[in-house]
């Protein structure tokens, strides 16, 4: 099956299963690929700058954080226009990043990991501290978020709102991934120290693709809270960053693609799993050793094992 | 006139080693400069120095009469200081082609490299990537992951990189090490070309241990023992040094 194909595939069924789950009878099946849609935007986010930039930031459900809150705090001051949500989660966000990649970016390595957990865990606990937004236990958000003309409490519209923003970072990242500023990440990835002989300064361009994916993360923590309907610290412990990192790595780093796959087939193990027994963890955790020592690349690299080289 | 490159009383200790030791040189326009000198002399080191990767303790270094001393190798490079490592340095898991291209995106500046085209798709970075290879004799290998390539072609791959948009400077730091017979052969052979570049080629700072390549390139060798110049003048003369010859023969010795 060539490429083009696979997407004209991907795009069909993604269009025709809100028929599905309406036929069915099964709305639940529609608010999961939503959920789906919501965490595949931060994975491939996650995916600019830990599979091109070589950067492992254990602190990326700080920006699902930011999403979430700017939701949430809009909300409970009545202001239920989703633009808004958007506009304050992708300033704040890429601000956030900004101010924390400065830092950050100054070390690599395990040191990198630390600090962005270290940030991840100052932003959740200032989430606790939040009394007036609900503090530990978070906040339930009584409106529904519009666009214009648009309910996003709707699931079906939900859905197609989560999905356009997918499609458009999806669109936007393989758009940066292939042009010069792609190029110069993974140089600077595999060989920092050709880079900067050859008179490049990798620490800017690490910073401009961390202050995007942060931006991009904090969208789909908006979409998080719209679907929820809630928001709370939970939204961005450092577990969570773990379950974004699973997820890039699962699906095969450095393909963008790769993040949404790992998205979608790591909740829906979650999913089937958790309906198994209370021990899915113990599951889940085998299905993962299994996949990193059969495929380097992630599942993607299974899928190209099987049809054989390329 | 004014050399093109030019250490002053340059020094660098680690610990109480003293790996350079208030060295002084001066690389002409167009010229072909030999460091040699026994293991542990300092050459790397003042390699490193030049480049702007090791900081002196003291001593000034000059581009042109322009003082680089306080900048970092990347704003060297864009000066025009270019250069090859001892160990290989090239992006090893991405191909020639898009390792030539790297370097012509370096040279091109000024320019942000936002989103535009996918650079796969842009004619002038293709051809002026594929000139860079072709230049070194290595265009057949383009598509090849450049950490696949023998050990030979991937040192002239980080050559060609590094002639990409003109050096003025060109760091050189054991181009023939670990090559074969042949391949060491076809690099000197390279270097001289590049050398009688029309239009004049880049200064090149030669750290060397073949004294085959030496001899045959350099137009000037400085020779350096235990973080000194102990001498430095044309081949002819430094060949017949007595204390170059004590200094190796010293090692060679021990």
């Amino acid at each position: 099956m060539d490429r083009r194909a696979t997407w004209l595939l991907a795009l069909l069924a993604a269009g025709l299963l809100p028929l599905a789950t309406d036929a069915l009878g099964q709305p639940y099946y529609l608010a999961f690929a939503t959920r789906i849609a919501v965490f595949a935007i931060a994975a491939l986010a996650l995916d600019l700058v830990l599979g091109y930039g070589g950067l492992v930031s254990l602190g990326h459900a700080a920006f699902l954080g930011i999403g979430a809150y700017s939701v949430g705090i809009w909300s409970s001051h009545g202001v239920t226009s989703a633009a808004v949500h958007w506009a304050t989660a992708l300033a704040v966000g890429a601000c956030y990043a900004a101010a924390t990649g400065i830092v950050a970016l100054r070390t690599t390595g395990v040191a990198f990991i630390m600090i962005t957990l270290a940030f991840g865990q100052m932003l959740f606990f200032l989430a606790v501290s939040l009394k007036a937004y609900g503090g530990d236990d978070g906040m339930t958000l009584w409106q529904g978020a519009r666009l214009g003309p648009l309910d996003l409490a709707d699931d079906r519209t939900l859905y197609w709102v989560a999905l356009a923003w997918l499609a458009a970072f999806l669109a936007l990242g393989r758009r940066l991934v292939a042009a010069r500023f792609g190029l110069v990440l993974r140089g600077a990835k595999s060989n920092e120290r050709r880079m900067r002989a050859l008179g490049f300064t990798p620490t800017r361009h690490r910073l401009a693709a961390y202050v995007l994916s942060g931006a991009m993360a904090s969208i789909a923590g908006c979409l998080l809270a719209h679907a929820t309907d809630f928001v709370s610290p939970s939204y961005m412990g450092w577990q969570r960053s773990g379950e974004l990192v699973v997820m890039v790595v699962l699906g095969g780093l450095a393909t963008l693609h790769g993040a949404i796959i790992g998205a979608a087939v790591l909740l829906a193990l979650e999913e089937a799993l958790a309906g198994l027994t209370v021990h899915w963890m113990l599951i889940l955790g085998a299905v993962l050793v299994v996949v990193a020592n059969v495929s380097r690349r992630g599942l993607l690299g299974l899928g190209a094992t099987s049809r054989g080289p390329r | 006139m004014t050399p093109r490159l030019r250490a002053r009383g340059v020094s660098r200790r680690f610990g109480a080693l003293v790996a350079v030791d208030g060295v002084e040189l001066d690389v002409m326009s167009g010229e072909v400069h030999a460091v040699i000198g026994p293991n542990g002399a300092g050459k790397s080191t003042l390699l490193g120095i030049l480049a702007g990767e090791v900081r002196p303790d003291a001593g000034e270094i000059f581009l042109d009469g322009q003082r680089v001393t306080g900048l970092d190798t990347a704003r060297r490079a864009r000066l025009g200081m270019a250069r090859s490592f001892q160990v290989t340095a090239i992006v090893q898991d991405l191909t020639a082609l898009q390792n030539a291209m790297l370097a012509v995106i370096a040279a091109e500046r000024g320019r942000i490299p936002g989103l535009g085209r996918p650079a796969m798709a842009d004619p002038t970075l293709l051809a002026a990537a594929r000139e860079a290879l072709r230049a070194v004799g290595i265009e057949g290998a383009a598509d090849v992951a450049a950490g696949s390539l023998a050990h030979g072609a991937q040192r002239q791959l980080e050559l060609a990189m590094a002639l990409v948009g003109r050096p003025r400077v060109l760091l050189l730091d054991e181009p023939t090490a670990g090559t074969g017979p042949d391949e060491g052969r076809a690099m000197i052979e390279l270097l001289r070309r590049v050398k009688t570049t029309p239009g004049g080629g880049p200064s090149m700072v030669l750290v060397e241990h073949d004294l085959d390549a030496v001899f045959a390139l350099a137009d000037r060798i400085t020779v350096m023992a235990q973080g000194r110049v102990i001498a430095c003048g044309p081949p002819e003369a430094v060949r017949t040094d007595p204390l170059v010859r004590a200094a190796y023969l010293g090692d060679a010795h021990r």
